[in-house]
């Protein structure tokens, strides 16, 4: 008797730890869609854009929110490996994504899509991998750069430079009055980037061309044989050394350059186009238009070339539950209706030829570079490997001033990836 | 021992200045989980000028929290329940059974102490069996993990547990389950204690097992959340602290409750096996 | 054994736990075994053999061998001074004093907590302007010691150890006292007798009769020590720049950007790394306890 009841708890035991094996589906009346992106994204946008859609089709669109950064990237890749597909997920810019998510073999092929034909001409050739395209863009060009405080420069009676010995000496004039000339956010990491990111358009293009680019892409040129790059650094370094950046320069968080940048205590900040968004958010739609102003990294001559951030890209797994609705979603969040929410939320210059924009101040002189061909993507999004590990080295860079070992140890961790990754000419 | 009373006093300060050392951090905590963004920020002991509890509000208010909380204990319960009943199985075999196969079993579960765990393999394993990212793929990898030090702990108060008691049992007829489960198990109750509670504690605190082995986050345990609430572009100090507090009470809730258990018997265990 | 008894401690019930720790920690490590020496990663479709490739790798990358010094260092000192406090804090207490048994509960108390909460706690202990280390130092006249913890290269790794100190320090005194404890008190009256002052007390009675709990403490300390990673991860994330990188957070990297190969050589480095240091150690406290 009492065996009996040990048996059927010790069964009832089993079965309920097998249970749940469906509590987390969900249920499969109506279609829902998962729409993946990372939580540093405000999804006031595509909140607006799913509640329309779901009045005009009924379908529901569940937001999922991952950890941003490297995490985002390979819980995505994870969640590949696992055939456990979303519907579609946002992405960070580039054919590369085509190339880590074997797009040929898993993701929507949109290349003879009508929705191709909104997109402006240089995006769409931004997308295209081999004659073809597997991701919509979604958002918009912005630029890596240096991001000033109006309200500073007046102070300090200076004015955009024409050229890099003017931003030293914008530096100079600054530290002399009590602001900090250049806020570098080490402890955080990635912002470390953004000096050589801009600074590779104004000096390492000219030096290398796009032949030079090609080569990279194919492993035919590394990068610690670069005297430009590694003079760039340099520079970045020296910055820091004749103390242009904060106190305390590794404690430097992306937190604390908002917040300072927002008091005024800061003339200038190399910041991502996010920056404006985030400095919206802290101190207003108004801060951002009437002091906030932007330029390109200078170089030796000039006012240098503008690096541009393309938008990020939407993907659809061909292999997902609800390809179609997905499919159908894209078409309709690529509307001009639609296109201009997204817009109206993240202001930037739009990549949709029917979209109307209203752009910061500071965005209207990125579009004058672009306008005048002074304007160059990002070299990440132009190359299918990565800088990997790029923020640890320039932290070490900024430890122990060794430009040559950070150099080797990106050109190592380059063709590292390069490898894994089975690109040709690795 | 006897010393003179000469040394008690300052001994006794000695005692209280660590015990400040280790309860003011988490005063720190409890008291700014309370206060607002700017003024946590500030890492300050002082109480807080109004006692917001909108903190405490938000963090309950992610259906994240609520729902990983559920998660932590579904797979804490079934987790300890499967490796106290593993391992006092194991253990009871073992230690009364001395041969060469229970000592190579043994030490080979002792082995799990020592080598670290390939969690990289650990993934593409769970991924072919179809247990990645599963409630139950994680109780059983929480069981394996778990089960070394169990059966250490076990092993050494088995032999605590007289022998005579199974040869009386025996001359009753009685069959091996019966022994084990109405005899011997009542008796290693309170390492049992021990057991559930090292490895509820482990389970409720470990952060690698999910990370690397749940990709639907909606499955996470409750730490994982910590990402939730700490994100590289903005970090609101006195929301992190309520989501800390929340996460720790249930522990040190169980800790005050049953810690002579936890002490006694990972003594007990350690210096007896 | 007789026949009887043999029915009564039968083999099988050694299975469940066994099929469990086979499935889910034998053969991963088994078969981690293998995976080292692929090139194994998240980019291919197919597992190809590479011989000694990744250990190649491995050994030339600058991060792989700072991480591989720090997580040595990181063992050593935690172990030793993780240790001393623990002594030092069970010899105090196991003089007869009032609130024993609470002062235990409370030192024993961090050990219970998750490391990751640990971490951010002392994240924000730690902050360089507004933590209660450098307000407290500042406040009693220290400020000159009120240095960036966190963030100078000079003393992350320093401040991530007395972390790891805090936290589990309780845990090696608990051993210890117990291990005290079971010292009959016979031996102290005969020492006290003879007249001998504390030290040679120590020296003499209670540190030979504690060798067990040496043993497991010193033993567990250098083990887990190694195995470090969360704590690591949020204190520092490895930063800055590389200077307090341990091997677990670098397989976590090599795990990110999608290198399973190279993790698991790494993950392989480790064990090799406790084994080659765990087992003499232990094999020599055992010795010595059984010489004692």
């Amino acid at each position: 008797m009492k065996k009996g009841i040990l048996l059927s708890a010790l069964a009832a035991l089993a079965l309920a730890m097998f249970a749940p094996l469906g509590a987390v589906a969900e249920g499969q009346k109506e279609v829902t869609l998962t729409y993946v992106l990372q939580n540093t994204t405000k999804t006031t946008a595509v909140e607006a854009i799913f509640a329309a859609y779901k009045a005009k089709t009924g379908v529901s669109v569940e937001i999922q929110a991952l950890p941003a950064g490297e995490e985002y990237g390979r819980l995505m890749q994870t969640r590949f490996a696992t055939n456990d597909y979303p519907d579609l997920f946002e992405m960070d810019p580039g054919t590369k994504q085509y190339i880590k998510f074997r797009a040929d073999e898993t993701l929507y092929d949109w290349t003879s899509d009508p929705v191709i034909k909104r997109i402006a001409a240089s995006t769409v050739d931004f997308q295209t991998l081999d004659g073809k395209i597997y991701g919509i863009p979604w958002g918009s060009t912005g630029s890596m750069g240096v991001y000033y405080n109006k309200a500073v420069f007046k102070a300090i009676g200076k004015t955009p430079p024409a050229k890099w010995g003017d931003l030293v000496g914008i530096a100079k004039a600054a530290k002399a009055v009590g602001y900090i000339p250049l806020y570098e956010g080490v402890k955080t990491g990635w912002p470390l980037q953004v000096f050589s990111l801009a600074g590779w358009t104004s000096f390492v293009d000219p030096a290398i061309g796009d032949a030079g680019v090609r080569k990279l892409e194919k492993n035919e040129l590394r990068l610690n044989a670069i005297p430009a790059l590694s003079d760039v650094l340099k520079r970045q370094y020296d910055i820091m050394k004749a103390g242009y950046v904060q106190d305390n320069a590794l404690s430097g968080t992306y937190e604390e350059q908002q917040e300072l940048f927002g008091q005024g205590k800061i003339a200038m900040s190399l910041q991502i186009p996010g920056f404006l968004s985030a400095l919206e958010q802290k101190f207003g739609k108004q801060f951002v238009i009437d002091n906030v102003g932007w330029f390109p990294m200078p170089s030796d001559t000039d006012t240098g070339i503008a690096t541009l951030t393309p938008a990020g890209q939407i993907l659809v797994p061909r292999l997902g539950k609800n390809v179609e609705a997905a499919v159908d979603l894209v078409r309709f969040m690529t509307e001009k209706a639609n296109v201009d929410i997204l817009y109206q939320n993240m202001p930037g210059i739009p990549v949709y030829l029917e979209a109307s924009a209203s752009l910061y101040p500071a965005q209207e002189e990125v579009l004058k570079y672009v306008k005048a061909n002074k304007a160059k993507i990002n070299v990440q999004n132009r190359l299918s490997s990565s800088f990997t590990d790029y923020p640890k080295i320039l932290q070490a860079l900024f430890i122990d001033g060794n430009v040559q070992a950070a150099v080797d140890l990106l050109d190592e961790n380059y063709r590292k990836t390069g490898k894994a990754r089975a690109l040709p000419g690795f | 021992m006897k010393r003179s009373n000469f040394y008690r006093i300052p001994l006794f300060l000695v005692c209280v200045a660590v015990s400040l050392i280790v309860l003011v951090p988490f005063a720190m905590i409890l008291v700014n989980s309370f206060k607002d963004a700017r003024q946590s920020a500030l890492f300050k002991l002082s109480l807080p000028d109004e006692f917001l509890w909108s903190n405490y509000k938000l963090v309950l208010s992610k259906p994240a929290v609520i729902r990983s909380f559920l998660n932590t204990i579904y797979i804490a319960v079934f987790s300890v329940l499967l490796t106290d009943l593993c391992a006092a199985m194991a253990a009871f075999v073992i230690q009364r059974r001395p041969t060469r196969l229970g000592k190579a079993a043994y030490y080979t579960f002792l082995m799990g102490l020592v080598i670290p765990i390939s969690i990289i393999p650990t993934i593409r394993l769970m991924m072919n069996t179809g247990l990645h990212n599963t409630y139950r793929g994680m109780i059983l990898y929480y069981t394996a993990i778990n089960l070394p030090f169990a059966i250490f702990l076990l092993t050494g108060f088995i032999g605590s547990v007289p022998k005579e008691l199974d040869e009386s049992a025996m001359l009753d007829g009685c069959k091996p389950l019966r022994l084990f489960f109405r005899i011997i198990l009542p008796l290693l109750s309170t390492v049992m204690v021990t057991s559930t509670i090292v490895v509820a504690i482990a389970v409720w605190d470990d952060f690698v097992g999910p990370f690397y082995l749940i990709s639907d986050y909606r499955k996470w345990t409750i730490v994982l959340n910590i990402y939730t609430f700490v994100s590289q572009y903005e970090t609101n100090w006195g929301v992190v602290f309520a989501f800390l507090m929340l996460v720790m009470t249930p522990i040190l809730l169980l800790y005050f409750a049953l810690q002579r258990y936890i002490i006694s018997g990972l003594t007990a265990g350690a210096l007896k096996g | 054994m007789t026949m009887e008894r043999r029915q009564n401690y039968p083999y099988w019930f050694l299975l469940p736990a066994f099929a469990v720790f086979a499935l889910l920690y034998l053969t991963p490590t088994l078969t981690g075994l293998y995976y080292s020496f692929t090139d194994w990663n998240i980019n291919k479709k197919t597992i190809d053999f590479v011989g000694l490739e990744n250990f190649r790798s491995l050994f030339s990358d600058r991060k792989m061998v700072a991480a591989l010094w720090h997580t040595l260092i990181y063992a050593f000192a935690v172990t030793v001074i993780r240790n001393s406090v623990g002594l030092g804090m069970a010899l105090v207490l196991n003089v007869k004093m009032r609130f024993r048994n609470l002062f235990r509960t409370v030192f024993f108390l961090p050990y219970m907590i998750s490391p990751l909460i640990i971490g951010y706690l002392f994240t924000a202990i730690y902050h360089p302007a507004n933590g209660l280390l450098n307000m407290g130092l500042k406040g009693a006249g220290l400020g000159v010691f009120a240095v960036d913890w966190l963030n100078d290269p000079r003393f992350a790794l320093f401040s991530a150890i007395m972390v790891d100190v805090w936290r589990t320090s309780g845990f090696a005194m608990v051993i210890y006292l117990a291990g005290l404890q079971m010292i009959p008190g016979e031996l102290y009256e005969s020492a006290s007798l003879d007249g001998a002052r504390f030290t040679q007390t120590f020296r003499h009675i209670m540190f030979p009769l504690i060798a067990p709990s040496l043993t497991i403490n010193l033993v567990l300390s250098l083990i887990g020590t190694m195995k470090v990673f969360v704590m690591i991860l949020v204190l520092t994330n490895g930063g800055p720049g590389y200077t307090t990188e341990v091997i677990n957070t670098y397989i976590m990297t090599e795990f990110s950007l999608g290198l399973y190969g190279l993790g698991t050589a790494a993950n392989l480095v480790l064990t090799a790394l406790i084994v080659l240091l765990g087992f003499p150690v232990l094999i020599l406290l055992r010795k010595r306890e059984v010489a004692l």
